[in-house]
């Protein structure tokens, strides 16, 4: 009963500051908004029975991501450039339906068909989760490393200094 | 603990990151609206993760993490070349493929 309370007010923060970075007016109040978003998003990890990806979510998602999201708005710094203003013309209307369809679909499919109650949350560890990682999937994860090692290669490549020709 | 309210909600965030990605301008918003995406996918993982009791869901949601980083350094690169090169940061006003060098980097020293 505590856990459902706490899962039902997590979400809904989550929910929320997801929908202020959506219309929020700087890019670093929407980043702000963004890293409540994760570290809610962490706890729901947890009360899932995962403290290993909760822990993760925390240093990689705001530790990493966010910190990178934030350095590069400090670059694209420009003062005094005016905020969006969610403008209530056709450009905005039209996307909104189609959002508005996809929300109330997903409200019927979920909220009015069978609920089913989720057994007891039995937590898995980290030594689960690794000996699946390295074992049955250890080719996945080469793939992974082939593919962080082309992203690698390719930062550097566009990152590097443009030749004075 | 119910099965639906948390598919629900990782689809909620995942609706939430579209209308971002559909509605914002900046590209710094548009990254951002991915990322939720990201998340509300990972959410899902994780959920049916623990509907089967299995460490798959958790393994799926670390792949995710991990994509999800490699993707973010090149598109940030990106986002800054095209401020550097370009002095744009509306999706919009990416829109040229020729690479012909732009008039503000010709006066700079």
């Amino acid at each position: 009963m505590l856990w459902n309370a706490i899962f039902y007010l997590t979400s809904t923060t989550m929910l929320v500051s997801a929908l202020s970075a959506l219309f929020a007016r700087q890019a670093m109040y929407g980043g702000l908004y963004l890293v409540t978003s994760m570290v809610a998003m962490a706890v729901l990890y947890y009360l899932l029975g995962g403290p290993f990806i909760s822990a993760l979510q925390v240093s990689l998602y705001v530790g990493a991501v966010l910190v990178l999201l934030v350095f590069m708005m400090t670059m694209l710094h420009r003062p005094a450039r005016r905020g969006y203003v969610p403008r209530m013309n056709r450009r905005f209307w039209w996307p909104m339906l189609l959002v508005l369809v996809l929300l109330a679909e997903i409200v019927t499919l979920f909220a009015t068909g069978p609920q089913t109650e989720l057994p007891t949350i039995v937590s898995i560890g980290p030594k689960a989760v690794a000996e699946g990682l390295f074992g049955h999937y250890l080719l996945i994860v080469e793939a992974t490393a082939l593919l962080l090692l082309a992203a690698l290669t390719a930062v550097l490549y566009l990152s590097r200094k443009v030749e004075e020709s | 603990m119910l099965y639906e309210p948390t598919l629900m909600t990782g689809a909620l965030l995942f609706l939430i990151g579209l209308a971002m990605v559909l509605l914002r301008r900046e590209v710094l918003f548009v990254l951002m609206g991915i990322e939720l995406m990201f998340n509300g996918a990972g959410l899902t993982a994780a959920a049916a993760g623990q509907y089967w009791q299995d460490s798959v869901g958790q393994i799926l949601v670390l792949f995710l993490m991990t994509i999800t980083g490699a993707e973010l350094a090149v598109a940030l690169v990106l986002v800054y070349l095209a401020f550097r090169r370009l002095k744009v940061t509306q999706l919009a006003d990416i829109h040229s493929l020729r690479d012909e060098p732009p008039p503000a980097e010709e006066s700079r020293p």
